[in-house]
Parts: C-alpha cells; structure tokens; sequence
C-alpha cells in the first residue's frame, strides 16, 4: 500500500507542477487597473501572452510592474506597444500592447 | 558352549546397537531439531518483542498510510480499459461547470488514450462561457483543484461581445494512474 502511495504521489506531483497554473495568473491579470483592457489573454503550458489596450505608455508600465510582484507570472515585458486605433475610448495616448510573461507555480 | 557365549554376546551387541538407533538416536536427533527450532523462536520473539514498543505508533500509521491510499486512488484513479467510458469525464467537467453556476451550453471534445510508463492520459477540450469569477473557479477545478487529475495545457481568455462575460478555451489531459502490472504487460507485448 505505501508503495502504490508513493508511486501515485510521485505520478501526481511530477504532472501537477506540468500543469499550467493557468486559473491563478488569469486571476492575477483579473487585478490589472481600469487603465488597462485586456481583449485577449492566452496561456500555452508555462507562458503567458496577453493583448489589450493602455490607457497611456506609463499605464502600461505600471501594468508590467504590478504583474512583476505577482506570484504565478515570472518576468513580464511589452513585446509590442503601439498607438491604438483611431476613435479608441482611451482617447489619442492609447497604446495597444503585446504583453508575454512566463509562468511559475 | 565357548561358542555359545560368543554367539550371545554378538547377539547382545547388535541388540544393543539397534536399541541404539531406535530409541537413543532418534530422540536425540530431534532434540537437537527442536533446539534449534527453540532457538529460532526465540529470535524471532526478541524481534517482535522490540517493535512492541511502536505497537500502538505503527497501528495508528497504518490507519493514515489508509486513509491516505484512499485519497492517493481519489487523486489519481485507476485506468480502467482502453473503452473507459469519456462519458464519465465528461459527466466529471459539466458537473464542475454547473458547481461553479456557468449555465452556458459548455461544448466538450474528447480524444483517445495514450500512454507514457507511469500513466494513461486522453486529451480533451471545453469551451464555455460565463462571468469571469466563476470562469476562473472552473479552470481552478479542472486543473489544481480537480479531485481527479487533470493537467491544464492551454487555456485562453477572450471578451464576449456585447457582454460582460469571456469566453474560455481549454486543452487539457486526464491523467489515470498505470499499475505496474499495465506497465509489464505493456513491456511484454511490445517486445513480441
């Protein structure tokens, strides 16, 4: 019995910590300011990349900072920033961004 | 009657030789067995004697190695054929759906199983809508929370139209536990 235990725990430890912690950084972008909307956020495995749109260049920081103190999302960046579309409700300093993190348990 | 002494000595020492092996050498070569057997008993007995001590310990583990053993099977359940039923998993997913009050049509696809030396695994996907909160319960559910293994590998999150809901899109595995009995087996049909 205590080897069917361990052997199961080890099954079960190795693929919980394969399994992304996708639920728990979705939560951490749910924290993100008004300043931010996001318009897409999808997570493949242990890497996050989330689409949306900024109210300014330093919202956008603010954004990387916040998700950098976060405790499932490891080294968030911009991998793209550019002025949103015309006629966007965040007004001409809008910026439309690319943001990429990778994920931690 | 020189020869008659003679013959009844020799009669006597041949008595005495068989009265030997029947009634001294027998006896004696069980004793010996039984003093080793005495001895083997007592080994055994100071054995016992010093776990003794850990009796109440050991019983008490071995109610929690129990319980635990339970909740090991719980978290990882058994394979149960290549034909286990995919109606269960996703009888397992809308239950976990409806818990967690997303009311939308849930759509779910299932692939076959496949296996690694550990364990069986058999891809499938959900997409479901509904308000973020109760989204993020339901993926917690089906990937760390789940009481029957699930890995999550991808998922996404996309705005509703014209709600305030999202739309979540999810790739995930069931994971089911492969004795090592599947594992042998396995092992002695490929090499056929």
């Amino acid at each position: 019995m205590i080897a069917d235990y361990l052997a199961r725990n080890q099954v079960t430890k190795v693929l919980s910590e394969s399994s992304s912690p996708a639920a728990e950084a979705f939560a951490e972008l749910s924290r993100l300011t008004r300043d931010i909307v996001l318009t897409e956020a999808r997570i493949d495995t242990m890497h996050l990349v989330a689409t949306g749109v900024a109210r300014s260049d330093a919202a956008a920081h603010q954004m990387v900072e916040q998700l950098g103190a976060a405790r499932y999302i490891l080294h968030p960046r911009i991998a793209q920033i550019d002025a949103a579309p015309a006629g966007d409700p965040y007004g001409p300093g809008a910026r439309a961004f690319r943001l990429e993190a990778d994920l931690r348990h | 009657m020189l020869k008659l002494v003679l013959q009844g000595c020799a009669a006597l020492a041949i008595a005495g030789i068989a009265s030997y092996l029947l009634l001294v050498r027998a006896p004696l070569e069980q004793l010996e067995q039984a003093r080793a057997r005495h001895l083997e008993l007592q080994e055994e007995y100071l054995q016992r004697q010093a776990y003794r001590v850990n009796l109440s310990l050991h019983r008490s583990q071995a109610q929690v190695m129990q319980d635990l053993g339970k909740a090991a099977r719980m978290a990882l359940p058994d394979f149960d054929g290549l034909g286990a039923a995919p109606r269960d998993l996703e009888e397992a997913i809308r239950q976990a759906a409806q818990e967690k009050k997303l009311t939308s049509r849930l759509e779910f696809t299932i692939g076959d199983w496949s296996s690694k030396e550990f364990y069986y695994f058999r891809p499938f996907t959900v997409r479901v809508n509904g308000e973020l909160r109760p989204i993020l319960a339901f993926l917690q559910s089906v990937s760390t929370g789940s009481v029957q293994l699930h890995t999550v590998k991808t998922a996404s999150l996309r705005p509703l139209a014209g709600s305030d809901e999202v739309t979540l899109s999810l790739d995930a595995l069931a994971i089911r536990f492969r004795t090592d009995e599947q594992a042998a087996a396995a092992r002695k049909a490929k090499a056929q």
